[in-house]
């Protein structure tokens, strides 16, 4: 290696060190990284803001849909309908605390897929607190549960977790691929992962006839507090989601169809937009830049054909050994620094992989086929590896700091006894998936 | 008019080894609502008010959630059990940044101003790093309204 690619090494991996350790917050060390690189010209601004035919920079149409999705779940929150639908779980489940817990992961799986999944934890959660306390059950399984659940609920859709943002547009998969590759692979993983959890707690949680009771007075109907608003979200979403299964058709990026529904949702929510705008997740959108941004600079010095040439020679030209490479190490590369920064680093290989083999990454070289499974490999290694550890997907650290303010601290070791299994069950599946659809 | 002038200076402290449901018992037994947390050497650490007492049970990861669901049956809801809540010591949740300190000889106004921009109920007054008063709003209020009721005849 060069001195040059040494360099970009070496700011790429302090910064990785310092987001996965979390020494330093994450959009911090994502973005003094990428500043670096721009210091010390690794690459220019140009590359890193606009990106160039070598250099993808910061992609927009990644940020632009976190953003616009960001403002709907912005809105749609303040009418109290995630805690709607986990106060109406409950009710489904009579109270009963296995039932409970597969409502709870079904519907937080679900919403996850649509929306955002850390504002579908962050309101999911504070109400599963306060059902296990009624109940006095366990509630660290129940939360533990509810983060892997989101993390596999949003790999069903190219919106439902970054990983699958980043990798639909770089990729340029869409909407509908994702609902035909992922859907399936998913609803099975997710079964898989509800018999497991069947299993390990099923006979272990047990709730009081008066507690169960006492759910059941719960009045989920006054949880909402903005009819009006409801319903105004509930046509933006189902208009934006409509948006999203034609846009490959019409033409159109998923960022122009999350800012329209945006734009929408700003418009009929008639008051002021500051401080849902102020809402968005700023601090995510910087990391995510800089990711893009640091990733950039190590394509820029080949670092990233270095390691693109080595996964190639590892796995002798084969692509189901390429394929289920991608799917572990991706898996492993996210529950060590977390899936978004996994993420964007091994998009590079596998464009780089592609640039090698079909000496383009244009569309017919992305979609070929010893590339295209590669990608869902992935997007399915990323999104499901999320789970494996604390930092493996943002809406894990979430949970478990509601968890920990409960007073059920869950530490780092105690997360890896849920994760790794229920990680390892979703996995063997999609392994086992992946070669029934495109290795056979 | 400096804060000297309006202070209480006889004032009740907690010391550092307190737990919240001294906190609580010195509180409801007291006009103020709020009192600060005192170190060995006279310094001041912290405030202790009502409002920490009631995050102390309702925790900040609540506050984006509506609780209108809840019964009437349903008791105020702890995510702790109470008799953990009053072990809580109070240098665990007092309050470091919200207490505000000024010197004797600032400027009533200026007092004034700190409330209301800083967004707090009460400041502590402290004269060579130890404590020797406190102000709550209502000193405040009664700097104001008193010239205003009772004109000052001298």
């Amino acid at each position: 290696m060069t001195s040059l690619q040494w360099l970009a090494v070496g700011i790429f991996l302090i910064a990785y060190v310092m987001i996965a350790s979390e020494r330093v917050h994450k959009s911090v060390a994502s973005l003094t990284g990428a500043t670096a690189m721009l210091l010390v010209g690794l690459l220019s601004q140009e590359e890193a803001f606009h990106g160039t035919e070598a250099v993808r920079g910061v992609d927009w149409n990644t940020i632009l849909l976190l953003v616009g999705m960001m403002i709907v779940v912005a809105i749609t929150k303040e009418t109290g309908v995630f805690e709607w639908m986990a106060l109406k779980s409950a009710k489904v489940a009579h109270g009963r605390p296995m039932p409970l817990l597969a409502m709870i992961c079904l519907v937080t799986a679900v919403v996850s897929a649509l929306l955002d999944n850390v504002t579908t934890v962050l309101l999911v959660a504070p109400v599963v607190v306060i059902l296990c306390r009624t109940l006095e059950v366990n509630a660290i399984p129940y939360l533990v549960c509810c983060a892997l659940s989101s993390n596999i609920g949003g790999t069903a859709t190219l919106i439902g977790d970054p990983p699958n943002i980043m990798i639909g547009s770089a990729a340029k998969l869409t909407f509908i691929d994702f609902l035909k590759i992922d859907l399936p692979v998913v609803a099975a993983a997710f079964g898989a992962f509800l018999l497991a959890v069947w299993a390990a707690f099923g006979r272990r949680l047990h709730v009081d006839e008066a507690h169960r009771l006492k759910v059941l007075e719960f009045d989920e109907a006054k949880a909402i507090h903005d009819w009006p608003l409801l319903r105004k979200c509930l046509v933006v979403i189902g208009l934006t989601l409509g948006g999203f299964t034609v846009h490959g058709w019409v033409g159109l990026e998923p960022a122009t169809i999350a800012l329209a529904g945006a734009c929408l949702i700003l418009i009929l929510y008639g008051k002021s937009p500051v401080k849902v705008l102020e809402e968005v997740e700023w601090p995510t959108i910087f990391f995510f830049m800089g990711l893009f941004i640091m990733v950039g600079g190590l394509v820029k010095v080949g670092v990233i054909r270095l390691l693109a040439d080595g996964a190639l020679d590892l796995t002798g030209g084969s692509l189901s050994a390429m394929t289920m490479f991608i799917l572990w190490f991706s898996a492993l590369f996210s529950g060590l620094v977390g899936n978004i920064p996994a993420t964007v680093a091994i998009i590079s290989l596998v464009q780089d992989v592609a640039q090698s083999l079909h000496g383009s990454v244009g569309p017919e070289a992305l979609h070929a086929p010893n590339i295209l499974p590669l990608w869902w490999a992935l997007s399915l290694g990323a999104c499901l590896g999320g789970n494996l550890t604390l930092v493996g997907a943002p809406a894990n650290a979430i949970v478990i700091g509601i968890s920990a303010a409960a007073g059920h601290k869950v530490s780092f070791v105690e997360f890896l006894k849920y994760g790794v299994p229920l990680t390892l069950v979703t996995l063997v599946i999609s392994m086992i998936y992946l070669w029934v659809v495109f290795l056979r | 008019m400096v804060a000297r002038d309006i202070m209480t200076a006889d004032v009740v402290t907690l010391r550092e080894d307190a737990t919240a449901a001294d906190a609580a018992t010195l509180l409801l037994g007291s006009l103020h609502d709020g009192v600060p947390v005192v170190g060995a050497e006279g310094q001041v650490v912290g405030v202790v008010s009502y409002e920490e007492l009631i995050r102390l049970a309702l925790p900040g990861y609540l506050d984006q959630v509506d609780l209108s669901f809840l019964p009437a049956s349903a008791e105020f809801f702890p995510v702790q059990a109470n008799a953990e809540i009053g072990q809580t010591p109070v240098t665990s949740l007092m309050c470091r940044e919200s207490h505000l300190v000024v010197g004797p000889d600032e400027p009533v106004a200026e007092v004034a101003r700190l409330m209301l921009s800083r967004g707090v109920r009460r400041v502590v007054v402290v004269e060579g790093g130890r404590l020797v008063g406190i102000i709550g709003q209502g000193d405040i209020v009664r700097a104001l309204v008193a010239p205003l009721v009772q004109p000052n005849t001298e």
